[in-house]
């Protein structure tokens, strides 16, 4: 068996510490968070301390166990092996013990259709009255729906889906909670406005990076006539 | 190699996916398509995702 890449490991490392200290100082007590790394595949989850065993994040609501949060994100290098990009990430909030989902926010890097996509789990009349008359939409369960939510670069990230948990389902937020929140997703922005500028230049190198450069100049330039007049 | 990161070996992910399919009671066919026409129980939901995980880092995992 060949080992991972060690700069890939050292990634993987960074990668998971972050989601480690989002999650410690948000809604968690120590949470399990390991990268299980097989050649040049990174796996980012809560596992037991061998590897072996996945768990959930625990989230109270007034001091009790309510909802779970199960996380992932697959990973591997983008395609300069500068990054650690990931490959589809999985977040879901369900039913402690009984395991029934909530709400599913699902990431899947190589899908065109819907790539990043929330699913909810209930049930819709409307939908059912849809299928019977059509016959052409899923079947009337609204976890069938892959609702499309910001694309590949401005999909939720996790801590929105933190955030999410904490003011519509009421889950216990530590201290700075919202602190954390706030830098985390900046620095996602940053990321995803950096990987799209790639993107942009990937698909088209002879005009876009002149577009691109006068776009930010005329944007440091606002910017700089808002300060001056603020 | 931290205490963060772990690096399975291709053995040890093949028996982890082995004994998911045995928890699942049902074979990797057969929860595939139970998976696609929606008919997995929360359960077995969760476990056909583990052992998508295991695929993964396998390398034999088709969406990845």
């Amino acid at each position: 068996m060949s080992k991972a890449d060690p700069e890939l490991i050292a990634e993987a490392e960074r990668f998971a510490d972050d989601i480690a200290d989002l999650l410690e100082r948000t809604v968690s007590e120590q949470p399990p968070i390991r990268a299980l790394a097989v050649e040049g595949r990174v796996l980012v989850a809560p596992f037991a301390a061998d590897g072996d065993q996945r768990e959930d994040i625990p989230l109270t609501v007034q001091g009790e166990r309510r909802l779970d949060l199960r996380l992932e994100f697959r990973c591997a290098w983008d395609f300069a092996r500068k990054f650690l990009a990931i490959e589809s990430s999985r977040f879901a909030l369900k039913l402690p013990h009984l395991g029934e989902p909530l709400i599913r926010f699902d990431y899947l890097r190589s899908h065109t259709w819907a790539p990043a996509h929330v699913q909810m789990h209930a049930e819709s009349s409307t939908l059912g009255y849809l299928h019977a008359f059509t016959g052409t939409v899923k079947p009337p369960k609204v976890q069938a729906l892959h609702i499309p939510v910001g694309g590949r670069r401005l999909r939720p990230c996790l801590e929105d889906v933190i955030d999410f948990a904490i003011h519509d389902l009421a889950v216990d937020a530590r201290a700075g909670a919202s602190a954390r929140i706030g830098e985390g997703r900046s620095r996602w922005k940053r990321l995803q406005v950096n990987a799209a500028i790639r993107d942009v230049i990937k698909h088209d190198p002879d005009t876009a990076p002149h577009e691109l450069r006068a776009t930010i100049e005329q944007a440091v330039a606002d910017v700089a006539d808002t300060t001056a007049a603020g | 190699m931290t205490t963060r990161v772990l690096e399975p070996g291709h053995d040890e992910l093949k028996d982890r996916r082995a004994r998911l399919l045995e928890r699942a009671h049902m074979s990797r066919e057969d929860l595939e398509a139970a998976a696609a026409a929606g008919t997995l129980s929360a359960e077995e939901f969760w476990l056909w995702e583990d052992i998508r995980s295991v695929e993964f880092l396998l390398g034999d995992d088709v969406e990845g």
